[in-house]
């Protein structure tokens, strides 16, 4: 079986290193790594990542923007994008929800939530 | 020799030549040419030896030749004519003879044929005139008119006319076309008629007009018919008849049975025996019947049997003496419905003058007859209203001058017909004074402004008194307003008039009147008794003036009578025969009696007995009291008599003067009647002034008080007496007594009711509020008699009234007042009330809100249902009593209210708004909002670097990582970092909260500008050149008073902010300056400014204001990257509006920036600021 390749794409550095070391060490898979938006779009595109992770508070190109624009591409309708926020209102999470997203992780996360929520996903073959 | 002889010998020769060739022909004159010719030859030969020399010879020759050839010729022509000639002439002879035998048989023949010829010519001529003949016998029989007989053959030339038209003769017709005749329209027709009469052996008819020269067109009926005699087959005949007059004749029978079939009445032709031979379309008009059904019946089907068996012998009568019948006869209709009409029946005769049948010509009048009877009705009625009222009737119809007014009319004023006659006659007799009022009041009604016309007034009656009348009426106008008509009616009220007059005089005069008439009474009397007294004196010398004393009698106005011993009347005047009604001729020598009423007459008698003991000249019969006469008519009448006698020597003479006082006898009832009247009212006054509840008053035309009533007294806390005169004054407050004085000048003044509040003072001092009003006594000139007046004592009210006008003045001081929004809403949600805080607060004005919709002018569209809703909730269960909501301002800002509402009610209970209170908690909003934003964002920034340090520390210390390893310790250096950057926050936070809330005071300090600059540099410098740019510092020498060690902080942020966002080898430049005008403008003088200028990328311009807001959203995320907190220049912007200075920026996008903060010289007392 391939390792599982996930793309994350936080504009902080601390953080997104962080998820970086978590899920390589810890889960073993690869991990992609975007500062922005358009990176992250490009990234996903190319690769085909697995699953994304998406901060929501970003410069430029916010974490909603961007998750709509994936979904507007079909090459990454498909990859399961799991949202990172700092908000923790019950409210916020189910727009999330309603908008597609496959979950929400607020910050700051256990490692251990984390990936297994990311793994929930991955077994997954599909919508 | 020879010449002389050659000539004539030539002469000869040709002669001979010329003989022979004329009679033996050519070739005998040839012959003899040639033989001549030789012997001349000859002989010239002979003569003359050469041959030069026979010119003449030659030329002789020739010329004998030529003759002999000439002639020669000519002959022999003329003997082959002869010839010809000779032989023609023999066959001529015999033709000749065979020809004349020819014609001598013809002949013969010729003369036979003849003969037969003039025979048939003979009888053609005279079947010719036969013809004729019968033509003209035709003509007369048929018409008068000519006929005109044409012979045509097959294409239609004529061959024979019998007469032509005038001014064309037979020649010029006969040979040609017919149809050549007729006009170029009527040409084909004529050519077609006459094949087809050949084609069919057919008689064809036609009709045609022709324009003749004399006349205008002449109608012609032709008959052409095929015709043949013997030799002549094929021909037809033509018979052309003028029906013009016919034709005229049929066109004039043709109108007249339009007009009888088109007229309205109805036309019925009876034959002699009866029965109806014609009827017209306006007799089945108007009886119903069809023609069909009415020919051969009689007429009596029309009409009632009997009516008319009686009348149609009359009728036929009548006709036959006068020429036709004239009436009126009832007739039943088919449907049974019965009708009048106007009938004349009229004789019809034929040509003998033969009476062969009648017509009857009928008008239908049955309406006519129904309107007259209606008409007579309604006149009817107008005689008997006319006879029945007591009042005149006037009709003025403004088209003719005539004024119409009924007999009573007349009566009522003693006039004849004669006298009035136009309107102005009636107007002339109107009395001056009233003429205008008349006039106004009719012309008023004329134009519409009043529903009928009304108005009394004086009419002079025939006696030349005035007349009251009461004239009312009504006008008629015609479609376009303008009136054409008034009737009325005129009613005496000269009674009622009267009357009203009277008892207005004796309610005022009442004493006056009966003094003035005792006192004339009395003067009369003394008058009568020194006349009378004068009159004895005098009595001698009686008869010098009689004749004066006649006068006197004559034009007296009062009876005067005499008698003698016989009580026999001697002496009677005009007055008497006035009063009396008799001629002095008739009562002259009769008894006294006939004056007398039956009662009196033996009464009287013992009185004249009496009297005639007694000596005295001169006394009242029967004193004062009156005595009763009796007129001609029967009537009797009060009278008041008084009686002299006289002595004329041995003579008694007793004299009477009578005046008729029924007049007065009347009044005086009348008069005492209204005094009754009078004292009975004034009983019910006083019991009235007596009971009522309010005080009441009377004072004279000068204010002097003549009467109060008891309640008066009682509110004004004094007597009667002692309001007496000007007494009552005292009653009012003084204060109040120029007002009311006033009010009672204004009243009189402008003829108005004095109405005054004001107050009264009792002598005990208490004050009481009373309601005064008073009425001006007027007599008939509008002079002020007296005032009367009422009281009522309002003090209870005026009280109330203080208290709630005190109680709404609080209240409404404290709405205008109090910072709140108060709102008046009525039922429908429309603005009652608003108090000045609300108007402030929305921005309207109290004109703009009055009255509106409050839903539709503050509340969003969006929220309108859910409010009005509330809104009724409130009103109808007292539901929502308090609640928030956005209201919009005039600007459309919103603003959230938090209002408590109470319904009103009126005092019977029913619902009829709200009242709220309201507080503007906008503010408190945005408060909370932006408290809650702050935490919202704050907590964000701060979970952000603890995700990394807890993240980390997980890794760690679950062993997931070993810290010893690379990974290991890259996630420490996160952890730390991260950790920094939190305790940079949280500091920054706090910093910023001391600096904001006033905490931090500032240390004054002498600060040195370079200095400063320069500790900036230092510190910075590492970070600059990590980044490769270059700081560099302008020096100034500069000092000042501020604390140097926050200025420090805040230059360093800058540099630091300058450097993460200038590119790499690019210059940041420092420097500090006093008052530079030339770098920027600053209103005071004396301040240090600093600046630090990069060349980064710039500020867009738009977010040149929120980049010193905390946590500025703009590019947040990039310091943040770099290491910042996003509230450096929040910070900043603090320490510098601490010391009192300012803090900006100037920037331009990819050029760079330049920050500027200004302080100044002097640190002033810095106050807290929250």
């Amino acid at each position: 079986m391939n390792p599982r390749k996930i793309l994350v794409i936080d504009d902080e550095d601390g953080v997104r290193d962080i998820i970086q070391i978590t899920l390589e060490v810890v889960a073993g898979w690869e991990v992609l790594t975007a500062t922005g938006g358009e990176e992250g779009l490009a990234i996903a595109q190319t690769q085909q990542p697995d699953a994304i992770l998406l901060d929501v508070m970003m410069p430029r190109m916010d974490g909603l923007t961007t998750f709509k624009q994936l979904q507007a591409h079909p090459q990454t309708q498909k990859i399961p994008t799991i949202f990172l926020t700092a908000k923790a209102h019950i409210s916020e999470q189910q727009q999330f929800a309603e908008l597609g997203a496959a979950g929400v992780i607020t910050k700051p996360f256990e490692a251990n939530a984390l990936i297994s929520q990311i793994q929930h996903f991955l077994n997954w073959t599909g919508f | 020799m020879y010449e002389n002889q050659i000539p004539i010998l030539w002469l000869a020769l040709m002669a001979v030549t010329a003989l022979t060739a004329s009679r033996a022909g050519l070739k005998a004159g040839l012959l003899t040419a040639s033989f001549i010719s030789v012997y001349i030859l000859h002989q010239t030969y002979s003569a003359v030896p050469h041959f030069e020399d026979f010119t003449t010879s030659y030329l002789s020759i020739i010329g004998i030749s030529f003759v002999a050839l000439l002639l020669g010729l000519k002959s022999n022509q003329n003997r082959r004519i002869i010839q010809t000639q000779k032989v023609d002439k023999i066959e001529l002879e015999k033709r000749v003879k065979v020809y004349h035998k020819f014609l001598s048989y013809i002949n013969a023949d010729l003369s036979y044929n003849l003969r037969e010829r003039i025979q048939v010519e003979a009888a053609l001529q005279s079947s010719t005139a036969r013809y004729q003949a019968l033509a003209t016998q035709l003509e007369s029989i048929t018409t008068h008119a000519p006929i005109y007989i044409y012979e045509l053959d097959q294409e239609g030339r004529i061959l024979s006319v019998n007469q032509t038209y005038e001014g064309v003769a037979s020649y010029e017709v006969i040979g040609t076309f017919l149809k050549d005749w007729f006009p170029l329209e009527q040409q084909a027709k004529i050519s077609s008629v006459i094949e087809t009469v050949f084609t069919q052996k057919q008689a064809q008819i036609l009709e045609y007009t022709l324009p003749t020269p004399q006349v205008e067109k002449r109608f012609y009926q032709t008959q052409i018919a095929p015709f043949s005699i013997e030799n002549y087959p094929d021909r037809a005949i033509l018979i052309a008849t003028d029906i013009t007059e016919k034709k005229q004749f049929e066109a004039v029978l043709h109108r007249q049975a339009l007009i009888v079939e088109t007229i309205y009445d109805g036309i019925i032709v009876t034959s002699l025996s009866g029965e109806i031979i014609d009827w017209n379309p306006g007799a089945e008009r108007m009886f119903g019947y069809s023609k069909a059904e009415v020919l051969g019946k009689t007429p009596a089907i029309l009409h009632q049997p009997e009516e008319i068996n009686d009348l149609t012998p009359k009728i036929l009568e009548e006709i036959t003496q006068q020429g036709r019948w004239l009436g009126e006869i009832h007739f039943i209709r088919k449907d049974g419905t019965q009708g009048i009409c106007e009938t004349i029946v009229v004789p019809m005769f034929d040509s003998d003058h033969q009476l062969i049948a009648t017509v009857g010509i009928n008008h239908d009048i049955t309406q006519r007859k129904q309107t007259e009877a209606a008409l007579y009705r309604s006149e009817e009625q107008w005689q008997l209203l006319l006879k029945g009222t007591n009042d005149g009737i006037w009709d003025h119809d403004f088209k003719h001058p005539q004024y119409f007014l009924s007999k009573r009319g007349y009566q009522l004023l003693g006039y004849d017909y004669k006298d009035i006659q136009s309107f102005q006659d009636w107007l002339a007799l109107v009395h001056p004074e009233d003429r205008d009022r008349m006039n106004q009041a009719f012309q008023a009604h004329l134009n519409h402004q009043t529903p009928f016309y009304i108005a009394e007034y004086r009419v002079r009656c025939r006696e030349g008194c005035y007349k009251w009348v009461l004239s009312r009426g009504q006008a008629v106008w015609d479609e376009t307003g303008k009136p054409i008509r008034a009737v009325g009616s005129i009613a005496d009220i000269s009674d009622r008039k009267q009357a009203e007059e009277e008892l207005q005089q004796y309610q005022n005069q009442l004493e006056q009147l009966v003094e003035a008439r005792t006192a004339e009474l009395t003067e009369t009397n003394q008058k009568l008794q020194q006349e009378i007294e004068a009159r004895s004196i005098l009595a001698e010398a009686l008869l010098a003036s009689e004749a004066r004393l006649s006068g006197i009698l004559d034009h007296a106005h009062d009876a005067i009578i005499s008698v003698d011993e016989n009580q026999h009347i001697i002496l009677f005047n005009q007055g008497a025969e006035r009063i009396f009604g008799y001629g002095a001729e008739d009562v002259l020598h009769q008894p006294l009696d006939i004056l007398l009423p039956q009662a009196a007459v033996e009464i009287h008698h013992q009185h004249i007995c009496r009297f005639g003991q007694n000596s005295q000249t001169a006394c009242k019969m029967r004193g004062r009291r009156s005595v009763l006469g009796r007129r001609q008519d029967g009537t009797e009448f009060p009278a008041e008599a008084s009686i002299s006698l006289l002595q004329f020597g041995n003579q008694t003479v007793y004299t009477a003067i009578l005046q008729d006082i029924s007049d007065r006898v009347a009044a005086q009832q009348e008069r005492e009647q209204a005094e009754r009247a009078l004292r009975d009212s004034q009983r019910r006054y006083a019991t009235i002034t007596q009971v009522a509840p309010v005080g009441i008053f009377h004072t004279d035309a000068d204010g002097n008080c003549s009467y109060v009533n008891e309640r008066w007294c009682e509110i004004a806390g004094m007597t009667a007496e002692q309001a007496n005169g000007q007494g009552w004054v005292n009653a009012i407050y003084p204060n109040d007594r120029p007002a009311v004085f006033q009010a009672w000048v204004e009243a009189i003044q402008n003829h108005t009711l004095f109405q005054l509040e004001y107050r009264f003072q009792r002598p005990d001092g208490k004050i009481t509020w009373v309601m005064g009003q008073a009425v001006a006594e007027r007599d008939e000139t509008g002079n002020i008699q007296g005032f009367v007046g009422s009281i009522t004592n309002i003090h209870a009210r005026k009280q109330a009234e203080a208290i709630i006008r005190e109680a709404e003045r609080r209240w409404r001081s404290l709405l205008e007042n109090v910072r709140l929004s108060v709102v008046g809403l009525n039922g429908q949600g429309q603005v009652e009330y608003v108090n000045p805080f609300f108007l402030e607060l929305t921005g309207y004005t109290r004109p703009e809100l009055l009255g509106r919709n409050w839903f539709e002018t503050f509340v969003r569209a969006t929220d309108r249902l859910q409010f009005n809703q509330h809104f009724q909730q409130i009103l109808q269960q007292d539901l929502h009593n308090y609640y928030q909501n956005i209201i919009l301002t005039k600007q459309g800002e919103e603003k959230i209210i938090a209002w408590n509402n109470t319904r009103l009610q009126s005092t019977d209970g029913k619902i009829i708004g709200t009242m709220s209170i309201g507080e503007d908690i906008t503010e408190r909003y945005a408060i909370e909002r932006m408290k809650n934003e702050f935490i919202s964002v704050v907590s964000h920034e701060l979970r952000t670097p603890l995700t990394a340090i807890h993240g980390a520390i997980d890794l760690l210390s679950t062993g997931l990582v070993d810290p010893a390893t690379d990974r290991g310790k890259q996630v420490l250096k996160i952890a730390a970092e991260s950790t920094d950057r939190l305790v940079r926050l949280v500091n920054d936070i706090l910093e910023l909260e001391r600096l904001e809330s006033g905490k931090i005071n500032l240390i004054k300090q002498w600060v040195d500008a370079i200095d400063l600059l320069w500790q900036a540099k230092n510190q910075m410098q590492v970070m600059a050149n990590r980044a490769g740019i270059r700081l560099e510092i302008i020096e100034q020498e500069l000092e000042f008073e501020a604390d140097s060690h926050r200025l420090l902080q805040v230059l360093i942020n800058l540099v630091s902010n300058a450097i993460k966002f200038s590119p790499r080898g690019s210059t940041i430049m420092m420097s500090v300056a006093l008052n530079p005008e030339n770098i920027c403008s600053h209103p005071n003088d004396s301040w240090i400014v600093f600046w630090v200028k990069d060349q980064g990328r710039g500020i867009p311009a738009d977010k040149i204001d929120s980049i010193f807001e905390r946590f500025h959203q703009v590019d947040a995320s990039d310091s943040r990257q770099k290491g910042g907190t996003g509230l450096g220049l929040a910070i900043c912007h603090s320490i510098v509006e601490q010391h009192g200075g300012k803090i900006w920026v100037e920037s331009q996008v990819n050029e760079g920036s330049c920050f500027y903060f200004s302080i100044p010289p002097t640190l002033k007392e810095q106050e807290n600021e929250s």
